[in-house]
């Protein structure tokens, strides 16, 4: 029997004289696959080629400075301690697509420290997400059925043998699995039986006999199930699950509104995969969907991609608490996701609070104001362009992979011109950072 | 006519003009606030009984209405009874109550009827007031949150997305330079973009907005100045802060201010009466303040914890988690005095005062005295408790 082939959709990226992997695409690919990349490291992938772009974006390297960070985070137990944490490896992380995807999951399986009241579970939590985000589905699913924080968070304590609570079997159908419709009410129920005696005891997994209800359940049509894991293995391998997810990753990486032949070709790409994650998004990321006009700044950034992107894009240095505490200012703070569905998405991010938040953040951070500092590289090949259409030009380069509108262009020449050294380069990045199209991922 | 006199003002300056422009703050004592010593059933033997060491509070304790005395730290809140100014509602909850400071603060934020739809937290009461303002007035910013850094789950609506401000300056454009330094050719910037492309001009739409609001307000700030010498500390700030946007009357209506540390499980009555105190100073300067401009006519302010304490003071001489507890309102029209059931504390719920009132039921009537429906924001028929005159 022969491989199923790649739906047409997802036919790899063939950069051309017509469509060459130009400043844009690596600029693309930077922002969707990770948060970001240093103008010196988008001209490298320009000229060696998207596919080792795309193996840059991917691979993943031994994090080697932030391990006793993270011991001694774990160790204080503090939440604020954690986010920036989490931001110190957003920003210095060089495998991107580990970190992106980390993230991905913290919001879809939308877990919070207000409930948890632990850092450190929430910390592991993420932990499993930057070691198994990027493996099977099937995997994950279970990992995280049997995840502390997730315990915790959706009252397994609760879900007993005769009273089953059915909070984390509903929402592992609704958000985490299938979706809408998929299921029925019977299937909850069965599913919480299932999942009773499972329980978070001194920040780990334990399974409580006296609790567990071992009986056969029916669960989606199919009889004799019996734990919690069948409920997943299930779960994971129905069609209805593929089609959700792979939705779900075409949200977030391609267009908001992605197409039903496009869910269609990605959960065949997945299936074909055998639900490796890691090897999907691989396929979708150099797919010519991905590089398509439809997906290029089709999205509205998040508060992560959007502080985070300004500080890799430049080089500059900063507290990663200072990070942290801006990205919660413009709404999204980690491991408070508002809702069990996460965050909210796209155009609900801006409003003119947030926009003004956000423009202030990157005056603070090109001002060099508090506790900001820019490598002085990023300022000096600015300060060192011979004229103020020079300076211009490098700035919508940094910022913008050097595709700005004309009206913009023209903003930023006008900046350019009218501010004085030293002070410029913060003022022509400041007024880049507030163009339009710096808000759109 | 003013509006007419400004033929470009911003929604801030237009909706200064419509009719009924009553505003809410409402003020969350985080942590489960004693109700019991805080309004204080000053003669009832088994309050003295049930609390031997926690009783003492009695004593310098200032009395509003026959039994019932309010803690010594409350001068100005007492103050304000004598004014006519103020009001408490006894034994405010709801039914099967939850002692998780978590669930219960869920309850009273999405105000939802059943566990489920609390646990959903999908969006909170005066998130879907402010979604009435908006389809109603069209006003740009109908609510914001004063003084924390992330959005409380009452402010969170299914339309609008509510401003969470620590401090006024977030809310104008600055410069690289700092506050202050912005300039033309920055709003030329944000306003850029190509034309053609929707998305870009979604953004440019909101620039714009944010843009010409940080300006107006700014205009209708700087008439401001305090006419009452607020606290420092995080509450007298978030108060200064939301006296100036509910003096300045730039659309904003419903403001949420959270002051947390009322988790007294020991050692209670130290850490207690500092809360109470900066509670008092703060709230008597924000009282002060609004009276001083005109404006607290027009101003109801409730304060409310997600619970009460156990009657029955612990070993560590603290409390811990309980259910009902008085909520008070001051200001504009509200019916001075005490309203509801006073707690019975020989009929108990559990060791904890029983709920004699829905706090819906005064969720409702605040929104009536706002002119809003309460119907579609509590989702539920609730009878409007008559608060207000």
């Amino acid at each position: 029997m022969s491989e199923p082939s790649r739906s047409d959709l997802l036919r790899p990226f063939i950069a051309s004289v017509a469509r060459p992997f130009d400043l844009r695409l690596a600029g693309h690919l930077a922002r969707r696959a990770g948060f970001g990349a240093s103008l010196v490291a988008r001209k490298d992938w320009v000229e060696r080629g998207v596919q080792f772009a795309l193996q840059q974006v991917t691979t993943r390297r031994p994090e080697q400075d932030l391990d006793p960070l993270l011991a001694d985070v774990l160790a204080s137990d503090d939440i604020e301690r954690g986010r920036a944490y989490r931001l110190a490896r957003a920003v210095s992380n060089d495998c991107p697509l580990a970190e992106r995807v980390a993230m991905f999951w913290h919001d879809h399986f939308a877990t919070g420290q207000q409930k948890v009241q632990s850092a450190r579970l929430m910390l592991r939590q993420l932990a499993l997400f930057d070691a198994q985000g990027l493996g099977r589905f099937d995997d994950l699913l279970l990992a995280v059925s049997r995840d502390p924080a997730m315990l915790r968070w959706l009252d397994a304590d609760r879900n007993v043998k005769g009273r089953p609570n059915e909070n984390f079997a509903r929402e592992l159908f609704e958000l985490f699995a299938l979706g809408r419709g998929a299921y029925g009410e019977r299937d909850v129920q069965e599913a919480a039986r299932a999942f009773t005696g499972w329980r978070e005891r001194h920040e780990r997994f334990a399974l409580l006999r006296q609790d567990h209800d071992a009986g056969d359940k029916v669960v989606l049509g199919v009889p004799g199930v019996r734990g919690g894991e069948d409920v997943v293995a299930l779960a994971a391998r129905l069609p209805q699950s593929m089609q959700f997810l792979a939705r779900r990753w075409l949200q977030a990486f391609v267009h908001p509104e992605p197409t039903a032949a496009e869910v269609t070709a990605l959960a065949a790409e997945y299936d074909r995969q055998h639900r490796d994650v890691g090897r999907t998004l691989g396929t979708l990321l150099g797919s010519e969907l991905f590089f398509s006009a439809r997906s290029y700044r089709s999205k509205v950034k998040a508060p992560l991609d959007f502080v985070v992107g300004l500080v890799r894009s430049v080089g500059a240095r900063a507290a990663p608490s200072a990070l942290a505490r801006a990205t919660s200012k413009l709404g999204q703070v980690i491991f408070e996701p508002p809702s069990v569905e996460g965050w909210p998405r796209e155009r609900a991010w801006l409003n003119s609070a947030t926009w003004l938040l956000r423009a202030n953040f990157a005056a603070a951070l090109f001002g060099e104001r508090d506790g900001y500092k820019l490598r002085p590289g990023a300022t000096a090949v600015l300060a060192d362009a011979a004229t103020p259409a020079a300076r211009a030009t490098l700035a919508i380069e940094i910022l913008l992979d050097g595709d700005a509108s004309p009206a913009s262009q023209r903003a930023i020449l006008e900046v350019a011109r009218r501010s004085d050294a030293p002070s410029s380069a913060a003022a022509i990045l400041h007024a880049v950072a507030c163009l339009p199209e710096a808000q759109l991922l | 006519m003013r509006a007419a006199a400004l033929p470009l003002a911003t929604p801030w300056l237009r909706f200064a003009a419509d009719g009924d422009d009553a505003c809410l703050l409402v003020l969350e004592l985080e942590g489960g606030n004693d109700g019991l010593n805080t309004l204080i059933p000053i003669d009832d033997p088994t309050y003295a009984r049930t609390r031997p060491h926690l009783s003492s509070v009695r004593q310098g304790a200032h009395r509003v209405a026959d039994g019932f005395a309010l803690h010594p730290e409350l001068r100005q809140l007492a103050a304000s009874f004598g004014d006519g100014r103020a009001a408490a509602v006894h034994s405010v909850g709801y039914p099967n109550p939850d002692r998780s400071h978590f669930f219960s603060r869920d309850v009273w934020h999405t105000a939802a009827v059943t566990p489920d739809a609390v646990r959903m937290r999908a969006t909170g009461w005066l998130g879907r007031a402010a979604d009435a303002l908006v389809a109603a007035y069209a006003t740009p910013i109908p609510a914001m949150a004063l003084g924390s850094l992330s959005l409380p789950l009452a402010l969170r609506g299914e339309r609008v997305v509510v401003p969470v401000l620590e401090c006024m300056e977030d809310y104008a454009l600055h410069g690289s330079g700092g506050a202050g330094s912005e300039s033309a050719m920055l709003h030329a910037a944000a306003l850029a973009g190509a034309d053609a492309d929707e998305l870009q001009a979604f953004v440019r739409g909101v620039a714009g907005r944010a843009i010409a609001d940080a300006e107006s307000l700014r205009q209708v700030l700087a008439a401001y100045r305090p006419r009452a010498e607020f606290p420092g500390g995080a509450l007298g700030d978030a108060l200064q802060l939301a006296s100036r946007v509910l003096v300045s009357g730039h659309g904003t209506r419903l403001l949420h201010v959270a002051f947390s540390g009322f988790d007294t499980h020991a050692q209670q009555l130290p850490t207690h009466s500092q809360l109470l105190r900066q509670l008092d100073l703060a709230l008597g300067a924000l009282v002060a303040d609004l009276s001083a401009h005109g404006r607290l006519d027009r101003t109801v302010i409730c304060v409310h914890s997600e619970f009460g304490r156990r009657v029955q003071e612990n070993g560590s001489l603290g409390t811990d988690h309980g259910a009902a507890a008085p909520v008070f309102v001051l200001g504009g029209g509200v019916r001075a005095g005490l309203h509801g059931d006073a707690p019975d504390l020989g009929n108990l719920d559990d060791g904890d005062v029983r709920s004699r009132v829905d706090f819906r039921a005064v969720y409702a009537a605040l929104l009536t005295r706002l002119g809003i429906s309460p119907r579609p924001v509590l989702q539920h028929d609730v009878e409007a408790l008559p608060l207000f005159a």
